[in-house]
């Protein structure tokens, strides 16, 4: 049974995983609607494949339910299986098969035709393995592994694609061309569910889960949003002609466009959270002049999920903290 | 809707994957069929159906009768026992055997003859080193021969006195009879005469008897019959060729067991079950694509052996090649099953090879490949006929040397027993496909 045309393609309902009294995921909840690159961020450990794992029906959950494609994991058909891609964290196809032959058997496992070899190529040019074909699969590099798995998860055009860790270990150039292949993907109308240790690969997403070392879902949302909740607002960042007094911080906490913390930054910078950078920058030259400031730049400031990621990492330790308290 | 075709490509991805990884490793199949053919040749060419030479020294008193006679005794035994030496001195000889310079030593009995006269029986007492039972055994059967050698020598020279005294005593009882005919005539009407008449009619009994007995050679007194045995089996084979259907049958079977133990606890320790578990893949189209590829592999490497083992050492095949093939395919299809087992008991590679490693010990113990099944244990045959080789075995000398399948029951339980332990892997292997 398909999912519904504007129904979500996953949703997961406080779904939880225990193994031998240990919690691998806790109490997660998401929706992910059609069409939509979904990002799956946290540190190593967190449950980002245990959930991968609930969501194929590799793994049963303890508690909570989910569909897929309109269906239960465990309840799987045929059908809903062959719109399923699945490219696992690990290399699982076979070293001594060479890249075409690889191909050929995952090919073979979702039962496409003999007229195939067309579509191979297609996916070979995509993750630039044609003039590697030949090879047997322990003889290329990690990174070409990596394609190769990524091929053979795509063979098949699912309409879902669940990509776990498809990024890791290689270098930034070629991710970067991952996700432009991901973005192709996406254009063509496949869902792609991706997981990732590389925080800043979230930009490309349309979606983001962030998951605590503790298998919780500490927030989910688009990127931008992902920002703004992390920080309490949008930054704007302002360099002064002359170094930064306490005084001018002090004053500036006060202004009612400023809706978080402001800081500064070496001599003369001021990093300062508003509600809308927009509309705050306008008030921030404004009030340079009046207080005869020299203001050398005021822009926005996009911090680097990096930063974004420890944030919200810190926000909900603190808040786990105080809960407990 | 399920889509027979899809289900036909799915199970075809495991037959050329499979198939494509053996078929890559040129030395292994080199060593799957050149291996025991070269082995096999080996084994015919150098096998020698002779028992072993054992040199021996004879302890005998000086002064003992047979002394001079014990060396003719152990040459009548021809080369399994070469003739080491006479000595008188026990405690040399048992050091040279300790030494390992001899292998036997035999300590004849003293005053054999008076023994005999005394209703005793003088002992033959053989002194050995050996460890191997079998070796032990075989010295008892050669101490058997030595003394039944010895007893018919002594029984013949016997016979030959008994002749020469009646041959001695012949011309005396031709003269008795003669006088005896003389004294008859001479009595004529008297009634004496008739007791004369019966007195030559029993010397000259007598006298046929004495004849008889001289006629007859002394080896004819003692040994009266001999035995003679004839083969009406159709074929005569050396004991290399009569080892080809055992040496092919447990070749296939560890081949088989090997393979498919191997294959699916590979797949699981690679993660790629994984893999499977989210596709359309189901258990019975993996299964069922690893038991053809194996299948073929198997098929053809047993193509080959046969075609070595027929036109290189001559191996007969008497039966229809229909039956050979059946025979082979039913001992595939089981092995493979077997090893499928093996594969989704064990959790890592090293353990699947050793399961097919005891199977193998197993097989090459129980399944009347080295002893003949009527020589174990009925409660140890139950093993035996646990183990897929024991039915092929039986099955393919009957093919190759006896021309038919005279037991077809064997060949429906090898493909049945093959079938039952099928079901039970499908039902495992689906069970460690669905979810954890």
């Amino acid at each position: 049974m398909a999912a519904q045309a504007n129904g979500p393609v996953i949703r997961a309902e406080h779904l939880t995983k225990r193994f031998d009294g240990e919690t691998a995921v806790d109490d997660v909840s998401f929706e992910i609607p059609r069409g939509a690159i979904f990002g799956y961020i946290g540190p190593s450990g967190s449950g980002k494949t245990t959930t991968i794992r609930m969501l194929t029906g590799v793994y049963r959950a303890t508690s909570g339910s989910v569909s897929v494609l309109g269906a239960e994991p465990g309840e799987f058909g045929r059908a809903v299986r062959e719109q399923i891609g699945y490219m696992p964290q690990d290399f699982v196809l076979y070293p001594d098969l060479t890249v075409w032959e690889n191909l050929q058997f995952s090919a073979s496992v979702y039962g496409m035709g003999f007229r195939r070899s067309r579509r191979i190529h297609e996916l070979l040019e995509f993750v630039e393995l044609e003039e590697h074909r030949s090879k047997q699969a322990k003889n290329i590099s990690g990174g070409m592994q990596r394609r190769l798995s990524l091929a053979a998860s795509l063979l098949h055009r699912p309409e879902l694609v669940f990509l776990d860790e498809p990024t890791a270990g290689i270098d930034p150039v070629l991710r970067r061309k991952f996700w432009d292949r991901f973005r192709e993907l996406q254009a063509e109308g496949t869902t792609l569910f991706i997981t990732t240790q590389y925080v800043g690969e979230t930009v490309f997403c349309d979606l983001v889960g962030v998951m605590a070392e503790d298998g919780r879902l500490v927030a989910l949302d688009t990127p931008d949003a992902l920002r703004r909740r992390a920080f309490g607002g949008e930054m704007v960042v302002i360099n002064l002609v002359e170094a930064v007094e306490p005084r001018l911080l002090r004053e500036l906490r006060g202004m009612d466009f400023v809706t978080g913390r402001v800081r500064r930054e070496g001599e003369t910078g001021v990093h300062m959270v508003v509600d809308d950078a927009a509309t705050a920058i306008p008030l921030v030259l404004e009030w340079g002049r009046a207080s005869g400031l020299q203001i050398d730049s005021a822009e926005e400031y996009n911090p680097p999920f990096d930063d974004v990621f420890v944030e919200l990492m810190n926000r909900s330790n603190g808040e786990r903290s105080g809960g407990e308290s | 809707m399920m889509n027979p075709w899809r289900s036909v490509v799915r199970s075809g991805a495991f037959v050329g994957k499979e198939v494509t990884e053996v078929v890559r490793q040129p030395r292994l199949l080199l060593v799957l069929v050149l291996g025991p053919f070269l082995i096999l040749l080996l084994f015919g060419l150098g096998y020698r159906d002779e028992a072993r030479s054992r040199e021996t020294v004879f302890v005998v008193s000086q002064d003992n009768p047979v002394r001079d006679q014990v060396s003719e005794f152990a040459e009548s035994l021809g080369p399994q026992v070469v003739f080491g030496g006479v000595t008188a001195d026990m405690d040399a000889a048992l050091s040279r055997l300790e030494q390992g310079e001899i292998d036997l030593v035999v300590e004849v009995p003293d005053d054999p003859y008076e023994r005999v006269r005394a209703d005793e029986h003088p002992t033959f007492v053989l002194m050995h080193r050996e460890i191997n039972p079998v070796q032990t055994g075989f010295v008892g059967r050669l101490g058997r021969a030595y003394v039944d050698e010895v007893n018919r020598e002594v029984q013949e020279r016997i016979a030959e006195d008994t002749q020469q005294r009646s041959r001695d005593l012949e011309d005396e009882v031709k003269s008795a009879h003669a006088l005896a005919l003389s004294l008859e005539r001479s009595l004529a009407a008297r009634p004496e005469a008739l007791r004369a008449g019966e007195l030559a009619d029993e010397l000259e009994l007598m006298q046929r008897g004495i004849d008889e007995l001289s006629l007859v050679k002394p080896e004819v007194i003692v040994r009266p019959f001999v035995t003679e045995v004839r083969n009406v089996s159709e074929v005569s084979l050396t004991l290399s060729t009569y080892f080809v259907p055992s040496v092919i049958v447990l070749l296939l079977q560890h081949m088989a067991v090997t393979f498919a133990a191997l294959s699916i606890v590979r797949d699981r320790r690679q993660g790629s079950v994984e893999l499977f578990r989210v596709s359309p893949m189901t258990s019975s189209e993996m299964l069922f694509g690893k038991y053809v590829a194996y299948m073929i592999l198997g098929g053809a490497v047993g193509a080959v052996l046969t075609v070595a083992v027929v036109y290189g050492l001559g191996a007969p095949i008497l039966g229809s090649w229909l039956n050979y093939t059946l025979v082979l395919a039913a001992l595939l299809f089981a092995s493979l099953s077997a090893g499928f087992l093996i594969s989704l008991v064990s959790n890592t590679e090293t353990q699947a090879v050793q399961y097919s490693m005891l199977l193998l010990l197993t097989s090459v113990f129980f399944s009347g490949f080295l002893v003949i099944l009527d020589a174990l244990a009925p409660y140890v045959r139950v093993v035996s006929w646990l183990l897929p080789a024991t039915y092929a075995i039986e099955l393919l000398r009957e093919v190759m040397f006896r021309g038919a399948l005279f037991e077809p029951r064997l060949l429906y339980v090898l493909a049945g027993g093959g079938a039952v332990l099928a079901v039970v892997d499908w039902l495992l292997l689906r069970s460690r496909m669905s979810r954890l």
